[in-house]
């Protein structure tokens, strides 16, 4: 009985990665062939909304004056536009630095946070508590807007149904190590082919938290963040998506970020995203599936989604598994199984981009030279398959346990001095 | 493409298993006696593979001990150790693998369920698999690809030549290893540098091809002028 059930889960395993191989194939064909969407980016338009800027920050010295030198210069009407820097218990020179632009720009309206608990989701809720615009905009503090960005990105909620809005994330240090290149590809095909794709089919594009924005009225109405959830991104693409509304992509609103320089910054990254991921997973899977404002599809493409960090663990077990079949001598009959487990399980080499995925993003966007670093992601793989299972069974234990999840937030590499 | 490439190995997969057998044998002629070597053959699939049978080696209680000792030692050192962090991690999975076997060895020696002849149908069913597997996965990978039919097919018959000679000379490794200094070597050399490593060949031949045909495409200022 104990065999049986050790070459079902091999089985299984091997299922549930064949069913993401073909999603993910499926996304590949529809970029390459299929009829492309575009958001609203390209009306131009004299009737502007207005806007409300939110940037999260905690201990951001090495970067705030890069992003507000950068906002600052934007080419939005002045009246319409406020920036609200979320100072968020720093204890380095944010918040001087802070004040130094408030003094300067009338616009800036910093929000200093010294009490209380600390992390993206409260200190947005706080924002947008104080924030006047209709549209709220979200830049991470590492980001380096282009000067047309806020016009592009307002002008997409000319559409009603859109409640939020997503651009394309591209790192600007991606020359710095192998790291920020294997990063850089990953980035590519979650954005370039991924998201896309998921728009063109109408399926579950994700709001990312960052080069995002969205109407300030109905995520109020919906009760704003949730303060005990680490993927604050993730949780209000499902709350959108189940009460009516839209997630846009705009694949050319491109924004510049800092990408980890080191693989262990990233573990942490991507071990809080799993957690975060997987809290939304089993908060909303029910919510998800009961919804009568999603179509079939949408909702089979929004149970890919949740489940996309469970994968990992899944796969981990599944090599577990394969190693106890393996001592018991029961691999003969598997044995071509297995090559397909691994097989398929080059979905998680890019943090769920496949190779194919990653190169039709690479040859979209035309970068000859990164295409070659694509069997350097196996890297990312064994990283990837551990941080992530890390980060999914502390979601499990926060469960059961009903425990508060502290934000770890990214450690930044730029050099305050650096000329942006 | 794929079609006829797939209908030509399973038609040859018996016959090349041979191939590769002989092969083996003729290369381990040095070091083991021809009599002690013998191929046979099973059915597998729709046909028949062959497989090569010679003496194998258990490792002694002492040599597992110290096996056991080196991969907690490497363990504890990678941990400890500011390494490299996918290839402590890659580190790490090796030694996981060679802890297990070690301790299979030191405790239960006779319940490893693997001769050299059953090691030899475990990899030999694992490369038909992965000969059948290639030029799918390699088809549906290339299938976007703005290059043509030829040049596409020509890449995928060159995954799955560059699969079978691969496959061979491993194999040969893999049955001098095992054979020369026991079946304790025989996990790690299966889950480490068996179908994994083929992947990276796999997504090796796909990067430098796409590569070179991004290269092109960007050169064609024709194709890119939309962007402009």
């Amino acid at each position: 009985m104990g065999l049986l059930i050790l070459k079902a889960y091999l089985l299984f395993v091997m299922f549930v990665m064949l069913l993401y191989t073909l999603r993910h194939f499926l996304f590949t064909l529809n970029r390459a062939f299929g009829e492309q969407r575009i958001s609203c980016h390209d009306i131009v338009d004299s009737d502007l909304p207005a806007i409300s800027v939110l940037i999260p920050m905690h201990n951001e010295e090495r970067t705030v004056a890069h992003i507000l030198n950068r906002l600052i210069s934007v080419d939005y009407p002045l009246d319409r536009i406020e920036i609200i820097p979320i100072n968020d218990h720093s204890a380095d020179k944010t918040g001087e630095v802070l004040d130094h632009y408030a003094a300067k720009y009338p616009q800036i309206k910093p929000l200093h946070r010294s009490s209380g608990e600390r992390g993206k989701p409260v200190g947005l809720n706080d924002a947008l508590s104080i924030a006047q615009g209709e549209i709220i905009i979200i830049f991470d503090a590492d980001y380096l807007p282009p000067r047309g960005i806020l016009r592009d990105m307002a002008v997409c909620f000319k559409d009603p149904e859109v409640g939020a809005l997503m651009g394309r994330v591209i790192p600007d240090n991606s020359f710095k190590n192998l790291l920020t290149r294997l990063l850089d590809l990953e980035r590519s095909g979650g954005y370039q082919v991924d998201q896309q794709a998921r728009f063109n089919l109408k399926l579950i594009p994700q709001y990312g938290g960052t080069v995002a924005g969205f109407r300030k009225q109905p995520v109020m109405a919906l009760g704003g963040f949730n303060p005990t959830i680490l993927a604050e991104d993730t949780e209000l693409t499902f709350k959108l998506f189940i009460n009516g509304w839209k997630v846009a992509y705009a694949n050319r609103i491109e924004c510049y970020e800092e990408a980890p320089e080191r693989w262990d910054v990233r573990a942490r990254q991507i071990r809080r995203w799993a957690r975060g991921h997987t809290q939304v997973m089993f908060r909303y899977l029910f919510p998800l599936v009961q919804s009568p404002h999603l179509s079939f599809t949408e909702k089979i493409d929004g149970l890919f989604l949740l489940f996309v960090y469970t994968t990992s663990p899944v796969l981990l077990l599944g090599i577990c598994d394969s190693f106890v079949l393996f001592f018991l001598g029961e691999m003969q009959i598997l044995a071509s199984a297995l090559v397909f487990l691994f097989l398929t399980s080059l979905n998680t080499f890019g943090n769920f981009a496949p190779f194919y995925q990653v190169g039709i993003a690479s040859v979209i966007d035309g970068a000859t030279n990164r295409l070659r670093l694509l069997p350097f992601l196996l890297f990312n793989f064994f990283i990837n398959m551990w941080y992530v299972s890390f980060g999914f069974a502390e979601a499990v234990i926060d469960l059961i346990t009903r425990r508060k999840s502290v934000w770890d937030k990214t450690e930044r590499f730029r050099s305050t001095g650096r000329d942006i | 493409m794929i079609i006829p490439l797939e209908a030509s190995l399973f038609y040859f997969y018996p016959e090349i298993t041979h191939i590769m057998n002989r092969a083996a044998k003729a290369a381990l002629a040095s070091y083991v006696p021809a009599e002690e070597m013998m191929i046979f053959s099973r059915s597998f699939l729709h046909s028949t593979i062959y497989l090569l049978d010679l003496p194998g080696k258990y490792p002694s209680p002492l040599f597992s001990f110290l096996f056991f000792c080196a991969a907690v030692l490497s363990i504890y050192l990678v941990t400890k150790i500011k390494l490299y962090r996918p290839l402590g991690l890659w580190l790490i999975f090796v030694s996981a693998i060679n802890m297990l076997s070690s301790i299979v060895f030191m405790l239960w020696p006779h319940t490893f369920p693997y001769t050299m002849l059953k090691f030899s149908e475990l990899y030999i069913t694992t490369e038909v698999g992965m000969w059948l597997f290639v030029p799918v996965v390699m088809g549906m990978a290339l299938l976007p690809v703005p290059a043509g039919v030829v040049s596409k097919g020509s890449i995928i018959v060159l995954s799955a030549l560059y699969s079978m000679i691969f496959g061979m000379v491993r194999y040969v490794v893999f049955l001098f290893i095992i054979a020369q200094l026991s079946y304790i070597f025989m996990p790690v050399l299966y889950f480490s540098f068996g179908p994994l490593v083929d992947f990276v060949y796999i997504v090796g031949i796909y990067s430098l091809y796409v590569s070179k045909v991004s290269e092109r495409i960007t050169q064609n200022y024709r194709i890119w002028k939309w962007v402009f």
